[in-house]
């Protein structure tokens, strides 16, 4: 473990130069930091008066100390790491791609795989992901050091998923990592992509940002787990394009972080494209996750199913602010938002934003939210057919997680997150976590 | 096996139960009948323990123990199932994992080994068969998007895997079109054993075509107003139920 304090005396244009010279993988991708910095310079990092952070907190993302980690940072302590069994691994520590650790294994023709530094400088870089519209995508544009790069031609099937570990490890006032992944996926193509960040004990703010552009026909599965520690910071974000009668699967898994952001922007541009977005945030203690989810349907004929789920006890606060905007000539869209949220404690908190915004006419749509404790009648009912009190509980609240995470198409993941349920709601009973595994 | 003595129960402040008496022998099926309203299901409510009634007084013994001081499902451990008029909708939870589970807490409170996957498997093949359920319902979430008559024959369906020595039907049969209802009794006449008791809770006298029951009793206004046999269910289809709530009202009480 390594204690790396950022200098907070340097600008933004100190470090940006310093780094320039120094950092092998900043000099990459030049043109595209300069107009990121500029950017940056331009309009600052005020979330004041923004909309979207109405309901949300930046935290240490707008401290102003949140320079970038630099120099050798990765670790010798090797995390604890349960992969999915065949998958084509890459390693990052502290947002430097760690090959030791990595696996890319064999890939079928048609299929690059690679840390993004190393790769060709990609022209799509920055344009699903645009620095003009946040000034929060443009510092990670202007300070990621690496990511994963994934590009598949047309027509190219990836058996396994591509998993990624992002693990932060320092100690002490760690300052900002910032990831960039881009994956391009052709034509007809398909792939299934797992992102996991592993939080550490240092206040980190972690923020991985991921673009994803995916072809006519293609099929994307997209798994984001956000785990470890209650001390960092995670603001995660994936921006996402879908061409005609594409198909994007995301999963947001969120336990991790004192403050955890996802933001999820996907561009729906031609017919028949369907997305379908879950997630499940199960917070205690102090943990604060914010939810967002920007789906434009810019085509006829698309559709968009979003399910988020949140499990929230002691004082922890979850917010979920998700908008379907459909524009005028969208006609047949098919649109349907669901926030639940179960409070385990009278402390918790959450906040529901669905919204839709609908210009066409011909359309299905619809969007709702729950909020409340277990219900009386469920937990009779199962206390009818003798489950005890705290059984009854746990099973209600493990069956409201289990919907998102049963849905997961990557077995393996399903009895990992299974577990880290059941670990969150703190079940002791043996027999109970043997029924439930 | 049941015996219920000058039961009053109320909920949110309303009195429901104004004095019920009621003794069930075992291997005996008895009816209760009446109009809306009149307390039925808030009498099985309270015989399953739910907490939203309160018991103002009275007395049921259970095999020989008070009911009154056993948990809900301490009650479901001792043998007492209460099949729902509205069966719960639980996401998430397949029904196989959560008969299983049910299954097996009452194994465990009999002191008898847990059921592994298929040897559960292989008694529930033969009970969803005989309620004439489909099979794939088990990996289905717990009644969700299950039909009305799904639901209740899935009450059946539970009830044959737990083999309760007192079984209590909450208007089973409302909703039910005539296959369903056939299906539904077949259940229940399968169960029938004489160490094994039903109390059926319906407003129609047509369950009664199917599953004949040994008393049939009609409560008004929150008591028993008059006991008799089965024939006691066809003189109330033709007189409807008028003429016993103004029994009730001038106070002249059944048994």
């Amino acid at each position: 473990m390594k204690t790396a304090t950022p200098d907070k005396s340097l600008t933004y244009r100190d470090v940006f130069a310093s780094g320039q010279a120094e950092e092998k993988s900043w000099a990459r991708y030049a043109a595209k930091r300069e107009s990121a910095l500029a950017a940056v310079l331009d309009r600052g990092l005020e979330t004041r008066g923004l909309e979207e952070w109405v309901h949300g907190k930046a935290a240490g993302l707008v401290a102003g100390d949140a320079l970038p980690v630099r120099g050798e940072v990765a670790a010798a302590g090797s995390p604890e790491m349960a992969r999915v069994a065949g998958s084509h691994l890459l390693v990052f520590v502290n947002g430097v791609f760690d090959p030791a650790r990595s696996e890319i294994g064999t890939l079928p023709a048609g299929a690059s795989v690679q840390p993004l530094s190393a790769g060709d400088e990609a022209a799509d870089l920055g344009s699903v992901a645009r620095d003009v519209e946040s000034s929060f995508t443009a510092l990670n544009s202007l300070f990621w050091r690496d990511g994963l790069q994934l590009i598949l031609a047309d027509g190219v099937v990836l058996e396994q998923p591509v998993e990624l570990w992002f693990v932060n490890d320092l100690a002490g006032e760690a300052g900002l990592i910032p990831v960039r992944n881009l994956i391009q996926v052709g034509a007809g193509s398909e792939a299934t992509i797992i992102e996991r960040f592993v939080l550490g004990q240092a206040a980190v703010v972690e923020q991985p940002l991921t673009e994803v552009v995916c072809a006519a026909g293609s099929v994307v599965n997209h798994i984001k787990l956000v785990g470890g520690e209650a001390a960092g910071e995670h603001f995660g974000s994936t921006h996402v394009v879908q061409r005609a009668d594409s198909t994007y699967r995301s999963w947001e898994i969120v336990t991790g972080g004192h403050l955890a952001r996802r933001e999820l922007h996907l561009d729906l541009t031609e017919s028949g494209a369907k997305c379908d977005l879950n997630a499940l945030y199960m917070g205690a203690g102090k943990q604060r996750f914010d939810l967002r989810t920007r789906v434009n349907h810019d085509a006829a004929e698309c559709e968009t199913r979003e399910l988020y789920k949140g499990i929230l006890d002691g004082e922890a606060r979850g917010v979920f602010d998700g908008l379907i905007l459909v524009a005028r000539d969208s006609q047949q869209t098919s649109a349907h938002q669901t926030n639940r949220n179960l409070l385990l404690s009278d402390d918790a908190v959450a906040n529901s934003i669905p919204r839709l915004e609908i210009y066409a006419d011909d359309v299905k749509c619809s969007h709702g939210s729950t909020t409340g404790q277990l219900e009386d009648e469920a937990l009779f009912y199962l206390r009818t057919r003798g489950f005890s009190p705290e059984e009854a509980r746990t099973y209600l609240a493990w069956a409201f997680a289990s919907e998102v995470i049963e849905s997961i198409p990557v077995l393996e993941l399903r009895a990992e997150l299974s577990a880290v349920v059941t670990r969150t709601l703190d079940v002791v009973d043996d027999t109970l976590m043997g029924e439930l595994s | 096996m049941l015996r219920i003595n000058d039961l009053h129960a109320s909920t949110q402040g309303k009195n429901i139960l104004k004095g019920i008496n009621l003794e069930i022998k075992p291997g005996e099926v008895h009816a209760i009948m009446g109009p809306n309203g009149s307390g039925k299901s808030t009498l099985s409510q309270v015989l399953a323990g739910n907490d939203a009634y309160e018991v103002q007084s009275g007395t049921v013994t259970y095999k020989d123990q008070d009911l009154l001081e056993l948990a809900a499902d301490e009650r479901a451990l001792e043998g007492i199932f209460l099949a729902f008029q509205y069966p719960v909708e639980i996401p998430g939870f397949s029904n196989e994992k959560f008969l299983r589970t049910a299954v097996n807490a009452q194994r465990r409170h009999r002191g008898e080994a847990a059921l592994d996957a298929f040897d559960f498997s292989a008694m529930a093949k033969d009970k969803m068969a005989l309620m004439e359920l489909d099979p794939d319902l088990m990996s289905r979430s717990l009644n969700v998007g299950f039909s009305g008559g799904e639901k209740k024959r899935n009450e059946c369906f539970q009830m044959a895997m737990l083999e309760p020595s007192l079984a209590i039907l909450d208007e089973t049969d409302s909703g039910l079109d005539i296959d369903a209802l056939r299906i539904v009794s077949q259940g229940v006449n399968a169960l029938r054993r004489e160490d094994r008791s039903v109390l059926l809770i319906t407003h129609y006298q047509r369950l009664l075509d199917y599953i004949v029951p040994d008393y049939v009793h009609v409560l008004a206004n929150g008591r028993i107003v008059r006991s008799g046999g089965k024939e006691l269910a066809v003189e109330l289809e033709k007189t409807g139920y008028g003429w016993l709530e103004d029994e009730a009202k001038s106070g002249e009480v059944a048994r």
